[in-house]
């Protein structure tokens, strides 16, 4: 990377101190959205290289800035001149209260103000330089490429990454460690969030920017941001808060499920202080692109619930996620496996935990093993904490000589052959924003016995399923005894899963970025 | 419930005279042949010193329909005697509510202190025990159980002798129960949705805000957890009476985020609060004018806590504009300080070192609030969201104009007159309408008189009409 302005001559030895350098240095990128003449940036670095009073050549500049920016008007500039003189995005009151203090106060008092903000313990000078991102979407993938964690929305965000990358003008990014800013990738976070499974090549071993040169800041300006994960850290959430506000930025959001506040009791309690802080960061979004209609219609509900507080309110529009099997390992191998159906084994797929029903669907288990009725149960999930007594009870099944199985660890791969070698399968929870297995089994050809309602009466409509009230325990026993026991009735499923048009990642993704990108008026 | 199955299990329940395996048995018989989670419930509720949750009514429920009644009872006696010791609960038919309603006063009675909700509960409390029978509920130590009022807190929140004899370990079946508190405490949320979940009892509760929530960057963080929980029981009951339209956009819209959950949530109906003055006499309104005014001019009133919702930043911004103008007010804010109050106190403390003439009251007598509401020559309220805002009702009930936000039920209030509404993100607009308001003779005097001339909303209307909706006429 070239050096934004060469030092004066005969002065090549003197050097700043970093951070003043790196102020002037992102305030220098920032020059044309702020209106900052090249003169004026030119004095400042000059005068701190030949050591002038320091402070006094950055205060300078800084006032220079702000009679730009009160010239200019919109606190869009406000926003990013105290993003880049701090090097992290504002807090929500910071930017109000420079606004408020540039009304009474002249730029100098405003420009000691900003730098005193600047030196304040709780937010040191940050030494990175920066980029304004205007022409680019900027996608948050904090928790993607900093994880090898493989959740559902790890798996969302990874498989657009996949696809939008190579082919669109996109700038993936990751937070600083306090959580503060966003910045560019290093070149394994780029191969976590964007080329997952792929052989890792010795590049991006290390951890040198994707980009070369070294990591910048990012400072997304009248462009837009996509919100694909849910972060819950309450700093993120305020500076993103913050962004979606004033920075000019379209802010568009990934919705899956609200379930963190309609069913706290499900999740834990804990995370619904968490999570409403990221709907505070949504309800100035300008755009919800919903994983589902039922998710949809939840999102909606919130966006009522805060239409009191006079608001803008975001649209909500749905992307529905896609119906694909599992990913089998190896290279296009898979199609001659031949996978020979268990005509006596039912598969239940989804993390152990209150929501999932899984003491409704071991009640019906239990009712038909009584009649005697042979089959094995097999669970694919992990284990919450909080599901004791799940556990508990699959333990006194098993002891009791029922044929039922958990397991935890399972590959891809694997996943796709258990869902292949079941004669069905059941997904009976009580609240989902998707309901992937119900979809992933369909896609594998096998039919499911799922809840009545909501997200995953959704992805049974195109057929292949059986329909029950989760609540039910004998509705449930009832479709799994028809499935197991009527080969009639298990092949008309079978052969509804077989031709349903399946959605593809490659669709979803070309869906979303039509979502993501501004309509035509906005841009003009 | 079937009204046969209703009369089975009371006539079960009159044939029996204590908690004995004869009576416990004949719930559970009746409970596995009709499936009523109910009674279950009913059956739990009886047997342990705990009122059961919803995952003990579920295993009993699905331990009832694979191995009987003694199979469930047998368990559940080795339960009860891994449970805490307690006292020997009263006798069966002491303890059991059949039928009613089941007013739940547990914190107004426990709290001395008067929060807005709190004075809702009293208001409407007294005036629903005067009119129509009901048993006024408090909970046992650590939310375990239901237990009547003493003889105390039943005459200083209902303002009538309680009952002769209280009794512990109560046990509501086939009761309304009323809410209208706000129950985020874990444990008693939990016992009341399985109260509620289970079909054991119709919930009716008063609904104030969604803040918590909707607005969580203005709520200190543990405030929206607890509030999930309180939500957790909300999406269970059957009728909603919400304190404003704002407040009832709010619960309607959290109805329909339950989509996912195959549910529909509770009938959320509008009963708008009510707006009583409090009169107060010439030396009354002189006191707090000497008090709180400085000198002849004008002063402007802002009350509530100091939180960022208040945007009491926006308001000393705006005063501080005003001062500069040369305009001669002081301004008073009574209030507590609250969570986020720093940057509040740090400006306001830079604007008085400065001189400027700004008082903060954090503790003000009934008498001083409600002299001040008359003395002051306007009320500013530029809340950013509110259930209600009560400041704005009171002012405008003691015929003092108000400026408040056009927004939600702030923006309701201003319509009925009075009021000036503004944007509240918009500090100039404030500014505006302060300015106009100490400035403009003609324009103050036409609020004063539609403020004087809106219809008296009382405490008799609202109770009356939240008693309908939530109970309804039959009662």
């Amino acid at each position: 990377m070239s050096p934004w302005l060469p030092p004066p001559r005969g002065t090549q030895d003197l050097a700043i101190p970093p951070a003043l350098e790196a102020v002037q240095r992102r305030l220098h990128a920032a020059a044309e959205p702020l209106g900052l003449s090249s003169d004026a940036l030119r004095t400042a670095y000059r005068r701190s290289a030949e050591h002038d009073d320091l402070t006094a050549a950055t205060a300078d500049l800084l006032g220079h800035a702000i009679s730009c920016v009160q010239r200019l008007g919109g606190l869009d500039r406000l926003w990013l001149l105290l993003a880049v003189t701090h090097g992290q995005y504002p807090l929500p009151d910071e930017v109000q209260r420079l606004r408020r203090r540039l009304e009474l106060d002249d730029g100098l008092a405003g420009s000691r103000f900003l730098l005193s903000s600047a030196q304040s313990p709780v937010s040191d000078f940050s030494p990175m330089t920066a980029t304004i991102v205007r022409d680019q979407v900027v996608v948050d993938t904090g928790h993607t490429a900093g994880w090898d964690l493989n959740t559902g929305i790890q798996r969302v965000v990874r498989e657009v990454l996949r696809r939008w990358v190579p082919q669109r003008p996109v700038l993936p990014v990751a937070w600083t460690r306090p959580q503060s800013c966003a910045r560019t990738l290093t070149a394994a976070e780029l191969h976590r969030a964007a080329r997952w499974g792929v052989q890792l090549d010795a590049e991006a071993t290390i951890a040198k920017p994707a980009s070369g040169g070294s990591l910048q800041l990012v400072f997304p300006w009248r462009t837009t941001y996509l919100l694909a994960e849910v972060p819950l850290e309450p700093e993120r959430l305020r500076r993103l808060s913050a962004l979606a506000r004033y920075s000019g930025s379209r802010v568009v959001v990934v919705g899956y499920d609200l379930i963190p506040i309609t069913n706290a009791a499900a999740v834990g309690p804990g995370l619904a202080s968490s999570f409403a802080q990221y709907l505070s960061a949504v309800k100035h979004s300008v755009k919800v692109v919903a994983i589902s209609e039922t998710a949809a219609a939840e999102f909606r509900g919130f966006t009522r619930a805060f239409s009191a507080q006079g608001l803008r309110l975001p649209e909500v529009v749905t992307c529905q996620l896609p119906a694909e099997p599992p990913p089998a390992g190896g290279s296009g191998g898979d199609k001659q496996a031949v996978v020979t159906v268990d005509a006596r084994m039912v598969l239940s797929v989804g993390s152990i935990e209150v929501r999932k029903n899984h003491l409704a669907l071991l009640q019906a288990a239990e009712l038909l093993w009584r009649e005697g009725l042979a089959f094995r149960l097999q669970l694919i999930g992990k284990v919450s904490l909080e599901s004791a007594d799940v556990v508990d009870r699959i333990a006194e099944l098993r002891d009791a000589g029922r044929d039922l199985e958990l397991r935890s660890d399972v590959s891809d791969t694997e996943l796709r052959l258990a869902y292949e070698a079941a004669r069905l399968s059941v997904f009976v929870s009580t609240d989902e924003g998707y309901g992937l297995p119900v979809a992933e089994s369909i896609a594998c050809g096998t039919p499911v016995v799922t809840t009545r309602y909501g997200s995953t009466a959704e992805a049974a409509r195109g057929g292949g399923a059986v329909l029950v009230d989760p609540h039910d325990d004998d509705a449930i026993a009832d479709a799994m005894r028809t499935l197991l026991t009527r080969d009639d009735l298990h092949s008309e499923l079978v052969q509804q899963c077989r031709t349903r048009a399946s959605r593809t990642w490659d669709d979803y993704a070309a869906e979303l970025w039509d979502h993501v990108l501004p309509p035509p008026r906005e841009i003009a | 419930m079937s009204a046969h199955g209703h009369d089975a299990v009371l006539a079960l329940l009159r044939a029996a005279n204590e908690v004995d395996d004869a009576l416990l048995a004949g719930l559970l018989c009746l409970a596995r042949d009709q499936r009523r989670r109910d009674v279950v419930w009913l059956t739990l509720a009886l047997l342990h010193p705990l009122l059961p949750v919803q995952v003990d009514v579920e295993r009993a429920f699905r331990q009832l329909r694979l191995d009987g009644p003694k199979a469930v009872l047998d368990d559940e006696r080795v339960r009860r005697t891994r449970s805490p010791i307690s006292p020997e609960p009263p006798p069966l038919h002491e303890r059991l509510v059949l039928g009613g309603v089941v007013l739940d006063v547990h914190h107004t009675a426990h709290h001395p202190y008067r929060t807005g909700i709190q004075r809702v509960v009293i208001e409407s409390g007294r005036r629903w025990a005067a009119a129509h029978p009901l048993r006024a509920v408090a909970w046992t130590q650590n939310w375990g159980g239901l237990r009547d009022l003493d003889a105390a807190e039943h005459d200083r929140v209902l303002a009538r002798p309680g009952r002769e004899q209280q009794a512990q370990a109560l046990v509501p079946w086939g009761c309304t129960y009323v809410l209208p508190e706000i129950a985020g405490d874990l444990l008693r949320a939990q016992r009341l949705a399985s109260m509620v979940e289970s079909g054991a009892v119709r919930l009716s509760l008063i609904a104030y805000d969604l803040i918590p929530i909707t607005a969580a960057e203005t709520a200190a963080p543990p405030m929206p957890s607890a509030f999930a929980s309180y939500l957790g029981v909300v999406r269970h009951a059957t009728s909603v009476a919400a304190i404003s339209e704002a407040a009832t956009t709010e619960f309607r819209g959290f109805c329909d985020m339950l989509a996912g959950q195959g549910v529909t949530g509770p009938d959320v109906r509008e009963v708008c609060l009510a707006a009583e003055a409090v009169a107060v006499d010439a030396a009354g309104v002189e006191s707090a004018r000497a008090q709180l005014a400085v000198g002849e001019a004008p002063f402007v009133l802002a009350v509530g806590t100091h939180e960022p919702r208040k945007n009491h930043l926006a308001l000393l911004h705006a005063a501080e504009l005003l001062w500069r103008e040369g305009l001669h007010f002081s301004l008073v804010l009574l209030g507590h300080n609250g969570w986020g109050s720093d940057a509040f106190l740090a400006l306001a403390g830079e604007l008085r070192s400065a001189g400027r003439p700004l008082a903060l009251i954090t503790a003000a007598s009934d008498e001083l609030l409600w002299g001040s509401y008359h003395a002051a020559r306007v009320v500013a309220f530029p809340s950013l969201h509110e259930g209600f805002g009560l400041p704005v009702a009171e002012a405008l009930a003691c015929g003092t104009p108000v400026v408040t936000s056009d927004v939600g039920s702030m923006g309701e209030l201003a319509r009925g007159g009075g009021a000036l509404a503004i944007d509240p993100h918009d500090d100039h607009a404030l500014v505006a309408a302060l300015r106009a308001l100490l400035t403009d003779d003609a324009l103050h005097g036409r609020l004063v008189a539609e403020a004087r001339s809106r219809p008296v909303r009382t405490w008799d209307d609202y109770a009356a009409e939240v008693w309908q909706v939530l109970v309804g006429p039959g009662a």
